[in-house]
């Protein structure tokens, strides 16, 4: 017969740690991790223990925002200048519609990395207007030109080889995908240079791309031009803003290779969801069909649907959105009267905007929305389709 | 123009997951695309001949494919390909946007185009006509309006993603048709040969902020025309509608 010995318990000699009441314990001087060396001499951490400190410690900092005023709208971001002009530049281009969301930012942390390991600056090229609310001094560009739009990528690709010159830069940065990859090709033929594309990792003058396949890693030195993969890099976020200053550069005029015949008008249930830039996407919470149809008319979104609309035939089946239709990477996506089934959000995963209009302010699309309404669809969408009539005659 | 003289430019892929020898899937549209234009496009290929791939690409309607069997692997096939482009001298050379093995810089297209001296354009989802000298082809972006442009020839024209799919290889037609071998050498790829190589290891991507959750609190009790108004400036605000008329 086994017996359990249970250890008698010996009080804390000096030099062990001391054992914690929790009713007693006093939240303000723990000690922040407690380690136990276990039987084998490592040092043990309890997970649990562990999520404890966290949860109190975000507690603490949240009472202590809430005291001093949650609304903390600094007035002065504290900045950080760039007087010097001969340290080594890195240049990042974005064009006028990022490859992927948030691409602007994960570039600019890419490319912070690169120059802090030089000592160096970051320029930001950004062509045509952008998202004009962006502060480009807090996204992390130490300075910014301003290049005209152009249809043409060999003339963008001119235009980022003079900034290249202008500024003496060591690299050039671009998003790999939609006409940003394009641009970064070219500029790498003008320049001569074997570019490396869809990097994973940057860091110290090496670059890490993955071969075709995604089966082999292959680490090679950065070259001038370099294109990153999506979302494989953090965002430049500091307290420190960054100076912004904006610089004029002179261009040559080129003429353009390829003519311009302007864009190709689809029939809204035609064009295919997978690559729309702006979708108007019905739910069940819509009944007046002509209403919607008016509303995609004028703002010239792409229609699409959710599941139940597609199965109630309202809509064909490819205009369906969602785990089991189209996964879509609009930039914009309105929806009016989807409440947003797990299934459907996974489909607009990755669209930058999401905007909402259901009668359920509790409706998940409601809160993945950007911009919510809590309004019936059935009167905001011939009001909407009104205004943006109007705003073509005006 | 009656019958423009198309070249297309295949390329041996390698599946992801079984690692078997596939036909490249960007290389697959560019034939799809070369099939409509011209009944009988002339298809070249670099590398190893007795791949299997080939059969496949044979299989979608090609009588023949010329084959340079180089006994290298992985070496620099863009002289080749440009001393037998310029032999050709053709109106349109098509190809994919990517290699789908090896390195897959998609810097081909861009390099003959230099090289050749001729215009190159690239993610194009159709070319519609092709002119007296230019041919109308449509731009295709993820995410961006389908822009037609018009391009002069002779030209490189890089088939994107949303081409129209590439048909179904028939078993009959892979047997039938001829590989022209002939035998070369092509320069072995030296600086390539320094970069380390090693196994991938899984990294998982960044959640961009934003897409999970949106940051707006939702509006209540706005009259129909307020909220429409509301959506009008956020759709102007994020330049997703331009301002006409003003």
């Amino acid at each position: 017969m086994m017996r359990i010995r249970r250890q008698r318990r010996v009080p804390s000699s000096p030099g062990t740690v001391p054992r914690i009441d929790p009713r007693r314990h006093d939240g303000e001087n723990e000690p922040e991790a407690i380690e136990r060396v276990g039987a084998s001499g490592l040092p043990r951490r309890d997970p649990r223990e562990d999520k404890g400190q966290r949860l109190r410690r975000e507690l603490r900092t949240g009472r202590a925002t809430a005291r001093s005023g949650r609304i903390e709208r600094q007035p002065a971001v504290p900045q950080r200048l760039m007087l010097a002009d001969d340290v080594p530049w890195i240049v990042v281009v974005s064009l006028a519609e990022e490859p992927w969301p948030d691409a602007e930012r994960q570039l600019l942390g890419a490319a912070h990395k690169v120059a802090d390991g030089m000592g160096g600056g970051v320029v930001m090229v950004r062509v045509g207007n952008g998202d004009r609310a962006t502060d480009l001094g807090r996204i992390g560009a130490d300075r910014a030109v301003l290049l005209p739009p152009a249809i043409d990528p060999d003339i963008l690709a001119a235009h980022v080889v003079a900034v290249m010159e202008r500024f003496e830069a060591r690299h050039v940065l671009f998003g790999e995908g939609g006409a940003d990859a394009d641009v970064a090709r070219r500029t790498a033929i003008r320049l001569g240079e074997r570019p490396a594309t869809s990097l994973h990792l940057v860091s110290n003058g090496s670059a890490t791309f993955q071969e075709a396949g995604g089966r082999t890693e292959v680490c090679r030195p950065l070259p001038r031009v370099a294109t990153l993969a999506p979302g494989r890099f953090d965002a430049y976020e500091s307290e420190i803003a960054r100076e912004g200053r904006r610089i004029e550069i002179e261009l040559d005029d080129m003429p353009p290779g390829v003519r311009d015949l302007g864009v190709v008008a689809t029939s809204q249930l035609d064009a295919p969801l997978g690559e729309a830039r702006f979708i108007v996407s019905a739910g069940d919470g819509v009944t007046d069909w002509a209403a919607f149809r008016a509303v995609a008319q004028a703002l010239g979104g792409t229609i699409a649907g959710s599941r139940q609309v597609v199965d109630a035939g309202h809509l064909p089946r490819h205009r369906q959105v969602g785990a089991s239709g189209t996964l879509v990477e609009a930039r914009c996506y309105l929806a009016f009267g989807i409440s947003g089934a797990p299934q459907h959000l996974q489909g607009v995963q990755r669209c930058r905007h999401v905007i909402a209009v259901n009668t359920d302010l509790h409706a998940a699309m409601v809160k993945r929305a950007d911009l919510a309404i809590i309004a019936d669809a059935q009167q905001v969408m011939p009001a909407l389709a009104r205004l943006a009539g109007g705003r073509a005659d005006a | 123009m009656r019958d423009p003289k198309v070249v297309v430019l295949l390329s041996a892929g390698i599946h992801p997951v079984s690692g078997k020898a596939r036909m490249a899937p960007g290389d697959a549209c560019a034939l799809e695309m070369a099939l409509r234009l011209a009944p009988r496009p002339v298809a070249l290929h670099v590398g190893d001949a007795a791949n299997s791939a080939l059969r496949d690409y044979l299989g979608m309607g090609l009588d023949t494919i010329e084959v340079l069997d180089t006994s290298a692997d992985g070496g620099d096939i863009v002289p080749a390909l440009c001393e037998r482009l310029a032999a050709l001298d053709p109106d349109l050379v098509l190809t994919g946007m990517t290699a789908d093995a090896g390195e897959a810089s998609g810097m081909v297209p861009y390099l003959i185009a230099h090289r050749l001296g001729i215009g190159h354009v690239s993610s194009i989802a159709s070319v519609e006509e092709i002119e007296a000298g230019e041919a109308i082809v449509v731009q295709a972006y993820r995410g961006a309006a389908r822009r037609r442009l018009a391009v002069p020839l002779p030209a490189v024209i890089s088939a994107s993603q949303f081409a129209p799919a590439p048909r179904a290889p028939a078993f009959a037609r892979a047997r039938r048709g001829t590989l022209q071998v002939t035998t070369g050498t092509i320069e072995k790829d030296h600086e390539a040969a320094t970069w380390t190589r090693m196994p991938a290891r899984r990294r998982p991507r960044k959640i961009a902020a934003g897409q999970t959750a949106g940051d707006g609190a939702p509006l209540v009790g706005l009259t129909p025309d307020e909220a429409a108004r509301r959506i009008l400036d956020f759709l102007k605000d994020k330049t997703i509608i331009q301002e006409r008329g003003q």
